[in-house]
């Protein structure tokens, strides 16, 4: 048991005891720490201690693949959708980022409805656990400028087949990771979070709809890396293999330090 | 709980993040890392934590388990992580304070003070003196966590109680 305290002295004693509560994470760093690790792989539900992030992703990737074949009638469509909006920056090369509207919609047929009922959309908002949140979703309510004129789509998507999915025709983009005006985080974690829980559910399809979303609605979004390793997972758990790979490229050219890199070359290489 | 809640079944990077960002946080500055360099090492905490989870025993406190972690990422000191934050947007600084009362002052002071006076104690006795006078973990808890015996953590405790003392009134006698 501990100690007593009384062998140290009042004063001692009274700085313990003020810093004994810790200080509170500043907001900019809390929320970046937590879209950081947020990008990091998804974990099992059931997930074990004795499973190491790389065979949970590996067990991830290699669930049922024909499955997810099979049912991936509205995945197909959607992730050549997405595959098409992996090059926000040629969209919209240098934006400046200081304006407070969001990035609007580019000139594209909105997504479809969601196939499935959205179990995840009951969930607490996320605002309730990220500090910065509350902010950032007000000033994401309404938009706040006059809508800015419709943007040019770089490359309009190119439709793919469903399965076996040829390489995705896609240009090598240049996505400077650059900071984006989106104050809404909390908006778009919580779409990153349908996208998670979906994939964790196995529902490849649903998944792939919440990301085709994220990337319609926040296209430079602050969490466009996190959307992109969760889409390379995604694919590859459709068992579109060679999407999978080839968003893994771009994703390797475009965020070369990111964490989630060894475990989505892991998963991939590990399920041929 | 003072130890932090221990795991459920499904533990994701984001839960535990969420459980135990805060106090990883400030073990960190807690053992001497610099403001500026908190938020990259807390991360790699995490991203440690979460690759040893192996090693980790559900039925103990997670927390020291993740300060005994803390303590090697800060003896390290190395870096995984540069200047990451301008790639996920800038959130609007809400917090900016204006000029602090004299109570936050003095709060920030008698904190520093005493980060300072840890900093003068070997990190090995630090890491003791913390999760024991702060963290307020028993002994042989804080021997598991950090993996030494428990005479070690005993006799730790004791030589870095009396050099916290002498760190205090050296910095004091100088204000």
């Amino acid at each position: 048991m501990r100690e007593p305290v009384e062998a140290l002295p009042d004063e001692l004693r009274a700085l313990l005891e003020r810093e004994r509560e810790g200080l509170p994470i500043p907001r900019r760093a809390d929320a970046r720490l937590a879209a950081r690790l947020a990008s990091l792989p998804v974990a099992l539900p059931g997930m074990t201690p004795s499973m190491d992030l790389g065979s949970r992703l590996a067990r991830l990737l290699g669930r049922r693949l024909t499955i997810a074949l099979v049912s991936l009638g509205v995945g197909g469509g959607v992730g050549a959708r997405l595959a098409g909006r992996f090059q926000p920056a040629a969209a919209h090369p240098v934006e400046p980022q200081a304006t407070e509207t969001r990035p609007a919609r580019a000139a594209l047929p909105a997504p479809p409805p969601p196939a499935a009922p959205r179990t995840s959309s009951a969930r607490a908002p996320v605002s309730e656990t990220t500090p910065g949140a509350p902010i950032a979703r007000r000033q994401s309510a309404p938009p706040i400028a006059p809508a800015p004129p419709p943007r040019p789509v770089a490359a309009p998507p190119s439709p793919l087949p469903v399965a076996p999915a040829p390489p995705v025709a896609v240009s090598a983009p240049s996505i400077p990771p650059a900071a984006p005006a989106a104050p809404s985080i909390a908006d778009e974690r919580q779409l990153l979070e349908t996208a998670r829980v979906a994939l964790l559910r196995g529902d490849a399809s649903s998944g792939l709809e919440a990301l085709t979303r994220h990337a319609e609605e926040y296209p430079a979004g602050a969490l466009a890396e996190e959307r992109e390793s969760l889409t390379i997972q995604a694919l590859a758990q459709a068992g579109r293999r060679d999407a999978a790979e080839q968003l893994l490229h771009q994703f390797e050219a475009n965020y070369p330090k990111s964490l989630s890199l060894p475990a989505l070359r892991l998963g991939l290489s590990e399920n041929p | 709980m003072p130890h932090g809640a221990t795991p459920g079944k499904s533990l994701t990077p984001e839960s535990l993040y969420q459980s135990e960002g805060q106090y990883v946080w400030n073990s960190l500055r807690r053992l001497g890392v610099r403001d500026a360099d908190l938020e990259d090492l807390t991360h790699e905490v995490f991203i440690v934590a979460l690759r040893r989870l192996p090693s980790y025993d559900p039925l103990r406190p997670i927390r020291p388990w993740l300060f005994g972690i803390a303590t090697r990422v800060a003896g390290h000191q190395r870096r995984w992580w540069r200047r990451r934050g301008e790639t996920l947007g800038e959130l609007p600084d809400v917090e900016d304070p204006g000029p602090p009362p004299d109570e936050a002052l003095a709060d920030r002071e008698q904190r520093a003070l005493l980060i300072r006076a840890l900093g003068r104690i070997k990190l090995e006795r630090r890491a003791v003196l913390i999760l024991h006078e702060l963290d307020e973990v028993a002994i042989p808890e804080i021997a598991r966590a950090l993996s030494i015996p428990l005479n070690t953590a005993y006799s730790r405790l004791r030589i870095g109680r009396a050099e916290l003392v002498a760190a205090v009134r050296r910095l004091e006698g100088r204000r």
